[in-house]
Formats: structure tokens, sequence, C-alpha cells
């Protein structure tokens, strides 16, 4: 139980005041009176009531999965399994890059023994990932607050956001530019998109294929032949790395690049492609090309879960390719795609190098300028001018690259307002 | 009545109950200052109000509590018009304590009730509990000092000044005695 300012001071009046009165003979120090009752009917509660303070919490949380920018209720309720709690101060921690929209995380309460008192917040989670509740502090006080006892209890939960997929319209370059066809046989086997040809029946052929009109204008067994659809063996590589992942305050590309590496593997998975991935960053995350969209949702799992860091690089790309995907990387038809919001030296590199191994290379650059240009003027670590300044630098810098790419790569830009923009393509 | 409505009248009644409590002590300052002709009894009013002032920004127990006993001097040598020398004191410091002790506790809740983004209906009600409950312990402290300053007061007739402190202080040992037996069988009982 530890004392509080509060009861110093007023201990220091009291004491100061019988001094006086005792030196001065005088009722100076008469204000010692209240003082002092104060002091023992605050306490005199808890010394009688005796036994120790039992607290425990636990939380509940409204949805444990939730797109970005929904509502999310948090329950922090605390029981009292001990003696009488006089007033009790419960506050919650919130972990960062979560906001409250309505509610507080603060309580002040009074709290018997077996009761319990539940503190309501809800807040709006932004940034895809996991979040993690977990600790409170509980400050266990008497009425009068002279004297405290803190406890710092462990409540834990976790709510995991999902980007908000995002539907546009699709322009005529943009569905152009995401609809590939390659050599892998797609998951719409014997596809039946586009009328070939019909043939003569032979033994095995799906009786949903015979022609039945045309068999008996003939007078023999015809079944039609379609063009069996192909898709293409697609390798997303995700850039988060530490510098290639532009971060203001609290603001982080990191939102954006999974939204935009969502979006592409949406758009790819759609048009019948297997899609792969390869995160670089702290934990080198890999799945191999699949098709589904119960594969696009292990693909969004591991793209939430991912973590920035300056472990693996776009150097090793080239080694991980060999390693993880060899039969996509002897036979050279795939398709790859870096996502990258800061395009740096080493992707560029990467990009070479596999373009002239004969891979077909597609840089998406997520565009972040503009966000972090209001996240920066929001800090006000720079003026108007300084600002405009440093956007166009930027602006200058992200060009230089994207030329650069051209040479070696279908090169695209991504915003979150105009999706996917073919650059210097016809 | 919808329930932002009630967030709101919540937050405004706490606001209002700090803001008059604050404004209690300003007005006693001013009173001080005014009626207090000595430069000290001035000093301490004004350092008054920059504490109270810095203790209401900042709701911090410290500023808000040594802000009030600043008063205490300036404040006894006013009450000395209505109880004369020796009880003023008295007074004076009962005000004080309850003053000062109310203003901390509101700063307290009002940091739960004064969220931006609005408070629970549960929250409101179990803060607006402890509140009633924080109030009659203040009555109990204040009736308390009243029986001890009747019983001295009684006693004074009889003995001399100084006597009165000591009688005062075996009638203050005698009910806080009391009162810890009353509240011991009170813990003791099983409750919730």
């Amino acid at each position: 139980m530890a004392l509080k300012n509060k009861l110093a001071l007023i201990l220091i009046i009291a004491a100061l005041g019988i001094w006086l009165s005792v030196v001065t003979l005088s009722g100076i120090g008469l204000a010692a009176v209240p003082i002092i009752l104060i002091l023992l009917v605050d306490q005199g509660v808890p010394f009688a009531g005796g036994g120790p303070c039992k607290l425990s919490v636990s939380r509940r949380v409204t949805q444990p999965k939730v797109v970005t920018g929904e509502l999310v209720l948090v329950e922090l309720t605390v029981t009292n399994e001990g003696r009488d709690v006089e007033r009790m101060v419960l506050e919650d921690q919130l972990p960062s890059g979560v906001g409250i929209t309505r509610g507080s995380t603060y309580l002040v309460c009074a709290l018997k023994r077996g009761a319990h008192a539940t503190l309501r917040y809800e807040v709006s989670l932004l940034d895809p990932g996991d979040v993690h509740f977990g600790e409170c502090l509980v400050r266990v006080q008497s009425l009068f607050g002279l004297t405290e006892q803190r406890l710092e209890l462990v409540a834990p939960a976790s709510v995991r956001i999902y980007p908000r997929l995002l539907s546009r319209r699709v322009l005529a370059s943009r569905a152009r530019a995401l609809s590939f066809a390659g050599t892998s046989p797609s998951r719409f086997k014997g596809g039946r998109l586009e009328f070939m040809n019909t043939r003569r029946h032979v033994y095995g052929d799906p009786l949903r294929d015979i022609n039945w009109k045309a068999s008996a204008r003939l007078g023999k067994t015809l079944v039609n032949e379609w063009h069996a659809e192909r898709g293409l063996d697609c390798v997303m590589i995700v850039d988060f790395l530490d510098q290639d992942l532009p971060k203001v305050g609290r603001w982080s590309a990191r939102t954006d690049v999974i939204a935009c590496a969502y979006e592409l593997s949406h758009a790819l998975i759609g048009s019948g492609n297997r899609v792969g991935l390869l995160i670089l960053g702290d934990v080198l995350v890999r799945l191999q090309p699949g098709y589904g969209s119960r594969h696009l949702r292990v693909l969004l799992e591991r793209l939430i879960k991912a973590q920035e860091g300056s472990v693996w690089s776009a150097r090793d790309v080239e080694g991980f390719l060999e390693k993880f995907f060899r039969r996509q990387y002897r036979f050279r038809g795939g398709a790859l795609f870096f996502v990258t919001a800061n395009p740096g030296l080493d992707v560029l590199e990467a990009v070479r190098s596999l373009a002239l191994k004969g891979f077909s290379c597609h840089t998406i650059v997520v565009n972040t300028l503009e966000q972090e240009s209001v996240a920066l003027s929001e800090l006000r670590v720079a003026g108007e001018a300084s600002l405009a300044l440093g956007t166009r630098v930027a602006r200058a810098e992200t060009e230089w690259f994207e030329s650069q790419f051209e040479r070696c790569s279908k090169v695209y830009e991504w915003t979150k307002d105009a999706g996917f923009v073919e650059l210097g393509g016809s | 009545m919808d329930q932002g409505r009630r967030f709101r009248r919540a937050r405004r009644l706490v606001i209002l109950a700090r803001r008059r409590i604050a404004a209690l002590l300003y007005i006693t300052a001013g009173v001080a200052a005014i009626f207090d002709p000595s430069y000290v009894g001035l000093g301490l009013a004004t350092g008054c109000v920059i504490l109270l002032t810095i203790g209401y920004h900042f709701k911090g127990d410290f500023a808000s509590v040594a802000s009030g006993w600043l008063l205490y001097l300036p404040l006894a040598t006013i009450f000395t018009f209505a109880f004369g020398p020796f009880w003023s004191y008295l007074a004076s410091g009962v005000y004080l304590a309850v003053i000062t002790e109310r203003l901390s506790f509101e700063n307290q809740v009002s940091v739960a009730l004064e969220a931006p983004a609005g408070v629970d209906a549960e929250g409101k009600r179990l803060s607006g509990e402890l509140s009633g409950r924080h109030l009659r312990r203040l009555a109990t402290v204040f009736f308390f000092v009243v029986v001890i300053g009747c019983l001295s007061l009684a006693a004074s007739v009889v003995f001399s000044a100084v006597t009165i402190l000591i009688v005062a202080s075996v009638m203050l040992i005698i009910a806080v005695g009391m009162y810890a037996t009353r509240a011991g069988s009170r813990g003791a009982r099983p409750s919730g």
C-alpha cells in the first residue's frame, strides 16, 4: 500500500499546526483535528475490513476479426473476489495504433466483495494486422484517496484487422494489365470459355460435351472441343523492408502495401492464375502458388501477419525462388510481381537480374506520397513550402526509379483512389 | 432520454461540480485577500489562486489540496469575527479540509466522466454511487468535528484553553475508536 502526496501534505500541515500550538500555547493548530479525523476515518474501514485485495479481470471483444475502419466494442470486467474496495481506478492500456471512438478507458468506482464493474469502449482499427489487448492498471485506494495499491492485471484479447477489398470500376487499361494467359493449366480444367471445333466421339469423352444437334444432323456422334483455359504462375514479392516502407509518426505505408497486394492477388486469382507469395522483411514469409478463394484467404492471412524488418531484402529473392519455387524457376514461365512503396536500388537490381534470366517481371509502385505529406503536415514538422519541395523531390525520385524499372519490367502505379495505372504502356 | 443526451448531462454535472467547488475556493481567496489587512494574507491568497488554477487545469491532487490550505490563516482571521479568536482556527480547518478533499475527488472522477468520447451509463452510475459515498463520509468527518468542538466548548467553561486541546485530543481518539469499531462490525459482515 503506497502513501500518496496528498497524505504527506496534510500530515505536514497537521504536524506543523500541533507544533505551533504547543510553542505558542494557542489554538492555531486546531486544523489538525479535521485532518486527523479525515485520516483515521479514511483508514479505519480498510484496517477493520481486513483481508487481502483480490481482483480478477476478463476482457471481451465483440468481433475477433474485422475489416479496417470497422468498430469493435471492448468490455473489460473487474470482479472483486477479496475484501470490499472503497475506491478503485481502472485504467485500460490501449495498444498502439488504436483510436477510441466512443467510451472511456478510465473508470472510478467502488467495488464490494463479489461485485463486478465493466469498462466499455469502442475502438476503430485502421491498420491491417493483429492488435493485442493485454494489461490494465488497477489502483485500489482508500475512499479519500490517501493510500493506494497498484495492481497490473492482464486480460488478453486479440483482434485481427483485414484490409477492405477495394472494388472499383475496372478501366480498360487495368483490365488489360491484370488479365494474363499463361502456360499452366487453370483450375477450370478443360475450360469451356472458347469453342474451337467438333470431332468424333471417343470412349471417355464426357456426355455433356456431346453436340446433340450436329450428331443428329450428320448421323454420327460428335463432341465439342474447347480451348483449355490456361493460367499463369505468379509470384507476388511484397517489400516490407524497413527502409522501403515510409513511416511518419503513427502513419505507415504498410496499410497501403497490404491493400495493394490484396487487390492484386484478388485480381490475379480471379483471372484463374496461380498466385504465390514471398514477403521480405523481418521474417521470411513464403507461400507456394495456388488457386482459388481459399488460397486467397491464406495469402491474406500471411500478408496481415507479416512484420516489417530489415533481415530479408530483395537480394535474397532469386535464391528463394530457386529454393522454394523450383519448378516455376526452372521453366521460367512465371511472372513476378514486385510490390513496393519506396523502391530502392536493391529491388531494381533484383528485377533487372530476374528479367535477364527470362522471368516476366512486373513492378507495382505503391504511391503513398499524398498520405505521407498529410501525416507530415499533421505532425507540423515542416512548413508548407518545405513540404511541397519535399514532395516534389520524392516524386522525382520515384519517377526516376519507375523509368529504370520500365527498362526491364512492366511498371504499374497503385494509389488508394485510382487503383492500378500502367506507366509508359500502350 | 437517449444515451448520448445522458452522457452529455453526466459530463455537464461533473464539470459543474468541479467548477462550483473551484469557484467557491476562488471566492474564498478573494474574500481573504480583501478582509485580511496584512501583506502575508494577500500573498497567501495569490498563491492559492495560482495553485488552484494549476490544480484545476491539470486535475492534480497536490496542487488542489495545497491551494486550499494556503488560505488557512487568512480565513481563520476572517472567521475570528464570527467564532472568536480560538474557534476560528477549527472552523477554518474544517471548511478547508472538506472543500479540498471534495475538489481532489471531483478532479479524479472528472477524468473518467469528461472523456472526449463520452462514457457509458454503467460507468456514470458507478461513479455517481462512489461520489455519494464520498460525500456521506465527509459528512461523518464534519459531524465528528462538530461533536468534538461542542464537547471541547463545554469543557472550556470549566478548564483553561490549553486543557481544551487535551480534551479535544481525547475526544478525537474516543470518536475514532467508536467509528472504527462500528466499521469493523460492518466489514466483517458478508456483503455483495
